[in-house]
């Protein structure tokens, strides 16, 4: 299991609790994703998942896809 | 003829056995955006069995009837069959909704900014977001926040009274 922050960047970003759902709903979609955690006010995304399985160019996509850019924060 | 319900007709090779899940419009070849199948569901003036389970896009080209295409490039969802007009087909009709969770239009927008000069509809919107009080993946065609959009209306409707202004 591997767990990784991402921040959303750019000019879309989450503006409520509803962009927070349709974040972890979007990443939920992903065989391998163990648990999303997503939060407007920082524009942050936690994740857990298994990198046998999915990879972080496959959830950058799918954020891509729902109109999310974001770029990797270094967990410490 | 409605879509709704019925496989997609226009352009769209159904002998092609398909693999992947398309990110692009059949009808208008624009990428479009990712959408929940709820907010399809909510929108939709039909039947439900008529919904996919490949999931959806929403397709933002003006131009372009399509508002959900299927992402097995199989069905697509015009604005008749939809419950409410789409923003995005019509961004500058003053009757349609930018706002669809608190009923705000490029109307209404422009009304305020020609009476006071300015627009509280970002902060009003916000606040409204801000409070949980929005439903946006159910109300709102393209299934998330309308702030970009009310952003870009209050925009215009400012350029519009400072053009009106430079005239007078």
């Amino acid at each position: 299991m591997q767990t990784q922050t991402l921040k959303v960047v750019g000019s879309n970003t989450m503006h409520c609790a509803g962009c927070e759902t349709s974040v972890k709903f979007a990443l939920q979609q992903l065989p391998g994703i163990e648990t999303v955690d997503a939060d407007y006010k920082t524009q942050l995304v936690h994740l857990t998942f298994i990198p046998e399985i999915v990879s972080l160019r496959q959830m950058k996509e799918e954020l891509d896809w729902i109109g999310y850019e974001v770029e990797e924060i270094s967990d410490a | 003829m409605s879509s709704c319900c019925l496989p997609a007709s226009d352009g769209v090779n159904h002998d092609v056995e398909r693999t992947e899940l398309i990110q692009h419009c059949p009808v208008c070849g624009k990428r479009g955006k990712g959408v929940d199948t709820l907010t399809v569901k909510a929108m939709l003036d039909c039947s439900l069995h008529a919904i996919r389970p490949s999931g959806y896009g929403f397709c933002r080209s003006q131009d372009c009837p399509v508002v959900y295409f299927s992402r097995d490039g199989e069905q697509t969802l015009v604005e008749t069959d939809l419950r409410v007009l789409v923003h995005q087909k019509h961004p500058s009709e003053d009757s349609v909704f930018v706002c669809y969770c608190f009923r705000h239009t490029p109307g209404s927008i422009r009304a305020e900014v020609q009476k006071t000069g300015q627009s509280t509809v970002v902060e009003t919107v916000t606040h409204g977001t801000q409070t949980n009080q929005c439903a946006c993946e159910i109300r709102n065609p393209q299934g998330s926040c309308c702030l970009g959009n009310v952003r870009a209306a209050v925009k215009q409707a400012i350029v519009e009274l400072k053009s009106q202004a430079v005239l007078e």
